[in-house]
């Protein structure tokens, strides 16, 4: 692959990172208990960069996208469940990406919320009906990286850096009363999920075979998953750290998404607020399609349909017909008038119960030598998947009741 | 063939993906009909594809969604039109010649026409 | 349905159960602290240019919004801060200052509600 194309892809991983769940949780986190759980997003980010290579490496040798494997691996049934859990997790995440999409817009035309959410789900079913694969995902993974300028704001209101390095330490906060160490455990769970989303997964491996990635790939997707979710990740840092500085000493817990947006405001005024939001724009609307795009994978691969953008619409009509359905499903949720932070909290604990299922297979898969030949796990690959499991394991049986006694992190 | 050898043939081909003799994606081997009798040899007689083929896999009321939601539509493969087994299930025709385009017909009608895509 | 799951859905149930009216009313207070905040930061950038106009009024709908239902839990359980709400909801267009008060006098009424 040519460095151009490669760094364009590092960089697309970087403005692609960032969704409205993050958005919500790292402000939150940060506002909350300070830098405390920044260890949690580089764990998470260690985890998703580990399955997420995974699934770039199974698509470029055995050819098989995750779902095509998860029925294969674990069964119908089990299959079945999988499939319907991470279909209504995906749904729910894409109507939470829609709604945030529709209030940035909101926040920078003045426009009515509804019109704006009808506006951008046409305009995200244009994109995806007339552009080719590859540049839906760079269109929107690199007008994402105006959201660099939270990196930026970070730097200019000068946090304490020794504090924020602290905050790498994996800790629980001395002092705190139940009722906050619970809320602590439950933003570990949150940001745990937010960061290692099934639907990036679902995504990134349908992505190669769309891609055509064989064997000559796997240094770019190893450089991808790596390079590219790791400075990603310092983004994500970076609002939490924000957050920490800007919103917990004023009392913020940000119940609305537009004012994530201030923490490039304080530092560069209208200037930091419009490129603060533009990046928010496209780094939700690129996860929106990603999401909508996520389940049509899914059901494209667990029923055996010819599926992905590399067909024309009428080459794949279930595969064009269900991503349709998704964004007017998802439309349709937004309508309701459910605000999207809520649906965001919904889709974070949809989406912890399903990531053990999602992972089991493809750690089955790429450890399998008949497939995999020469490219199957090794040693560390081993370790770090199944380490991983058991954490993304004990995080899904944790996360129903710790949103349920913190009604969502509010009390 | 072994008896362990047998039910390797069945739990590796169900689930598999199919693919025709033109490389096009055309269904999931749902089941398999096996013939046979008691004391005799066991063979593989076709393979299922469509939500029919889930009958003996699922409990009763799931079948029952199944049936509501996705009808229970069968299509048998001749075992004969099965060229090679690999990752994916390779078949000796076109999808379109053994019954298998049918979902994918239906929806194409929906779709606008157009010149978009690629 | 298996003894496990049986369980596992009686548990959660229980859980869901849990939520009393007291929790209820300190979720109000705690996202009406903080919705008032975050309006009282937009204005005081408001009042230095560091946001556009656009910005400022949609926040302060969207704030007045999200008070509304928060003062609805509030008043359904006699809490005091439901009157605080309602004082800045009444106001056309109120100033820093005055929401940076009102949050304040959230925060107070949230402790309050987190001591009991």
């Amino acid at each position: 692959m040519k460095p151009t194309e490669l760094f364009l892809g590092i960089l697309t991983a970087v403005g692609g990172f960032v969704d409205v769940s993050e958005l919500v949780f790292m402000s939150q986190a940060g506002s909350r208990f300070g830098y405390a759980l920044i260890w949690v997003v580089v764990l998470s980010t260690i985890g998703i960069m580990v399955f997420g290579e995974m699934s770039g490496r199974v698509a470029a040798i055995a050819k098989q996208p995750v779902f095509n494997l998860m029925r294969h691996r674990l069964g119908l049934r089990l299959g079945l469940v999988t499939l319907i859990a991470s279909f209504i997790s995906n749904m729910i995440t894409c109507a939470a990406e829609i709604g945030g999409v529709a209030l940035v817009l909101q926040l920078l035309t003045g426009a009515p919320y509804p019109l704006m959410a009808l506006a951008a789900t046409l305009a995200f079913i244009a994109t995806v009906w007339l552009l080719p694969f590859k540049w839906i995902e760079r269109t929107y993974g690199l007008l994402g990286l105006f959201m660099l300028v939270f990196g930026a704001a970070l730097v200019a209101i000068h946090p304490p850096w020794r504090e924020i390095a602290g905050g790498l330490v994996p800790q629980v906060p001395k002092g705190l009363p139940t009722r906050d160490l619970v809320a602590y455990a439950y933003f570990a769970v949150a940001l745990l999920s937010a960061v290692m989303f099934p639907y990036e997964t679902y995504f990134y491996s349908s992505g190669a075979i769309e891609d055509e990635w064989s064997e000559k790939d796997l240094g770019t997707n190893r450089l991808t998953t790596t390079v590219g979710f790791g400075l990603g990740a310092l983004l994500a840092i970076a609002l939490l750290a924000s957050a920490a500085q800007l919103f917990g000493p004023a009392g913020i817990s940000p119940e609305l998404i537009g004012t994530v947006a201030q923490q490039a405001a304080v530092p560069f005024g209208k200037v930091g607020l419009l490129l603060a939001l533009l990046g928010m724009l496209f780094a939700i609307g690129g996860a929106a399609i990603e999401t909508c795009l996520a389940n049509a994978y899914s059901l494209g691969q667990f029923f055996g349909w010819r599926w992905g953008r590399h067909c024309r619409p009428e080459e794949a009509p279930r595969f064009t017909l269900t991503w349709n359905a998704v964004f007017a499903g998802s439309l349709v949720i937004v309508l309701t008038g459910v605000e999207p932070i809520q649906l965001a909290e919904y889709a974070v604990v949809a989406a912890i119960l399903v990531l053990p299922l999602t992972y089991l297979p493809l750690l089955l898969l790429a450890g399998d030598k008949t497939y995999m030949r020469a490219h199957a796990n090794g040693p560390v690959a081993k370790i770090l998947g199944w380490g991983f499991f058991a954490l993304i394991t004990i995080a899904a049986i944790a996360a129903l009741p710790l949103f349920l006694i913190t009604s969502g992190g509010q009390l | 063939m072994k008896p362990s050898g047998r039910l390797k043939l069945v739990s590796g081909v169900r689930d598999l993906q199919i693919v025709d003799c033109d490389d096009i994606h055309c269904g999931i081997v749902d089941d398999i009909e096996l013939e046979g009798k008691p004391g005799g040899a066991l063979r593989v007689k076709a393979l299922l594809v469509g939500p029919g083929g889930y009958r003996d896999r699922l409990p009763r009321w799931w079948m029952a969604l199944v049936r509501l939601v996705a009808g229970e539509e069968v299509v048998r493969i001749p075992w004969s039109e099965v060229e090679s087994i690999s990752s994916v299930v390779r078949l000796a025709s076109p999808g379109s010649k053994l019954g298998l385009c049918r979902g994918e017909d239906k929806a194409r009608r929906l779709l606008p026409r157009s010149r978009a895509g690629r | 349905m298996s003894f496990a799951s049986r369980l596992l859905v009686a548990a959660l149930a229980l859980l869901a159960g849990c939520s009393s009216k007291q929790d209820a009313a300190l979720e109000a207070v705690k996202g009406a602290h903080s919705v008032t905040a975050e309006w009282a930061a937009t204005e005081r950038l408001a009042e230095r240019s560091r946001v556009t106009q656009t910005y400022r009024g949609e926040i302060r709908e969207m704030a007045k919004d999200q008070l509304q239902s928060q003062g609805r839990i509030l008043r359904q359980s006699n809490d005091p801060a439901a009157r605080t709400i309602d004082a800045i909801r009444a106001d056309a267009a109120p100033s820093a200052a005055a929401l940076a008060a009102a949050a304040k006098t959230l925060d107070e009424s949230e402790k309050r509600l987190e001591a009991h």
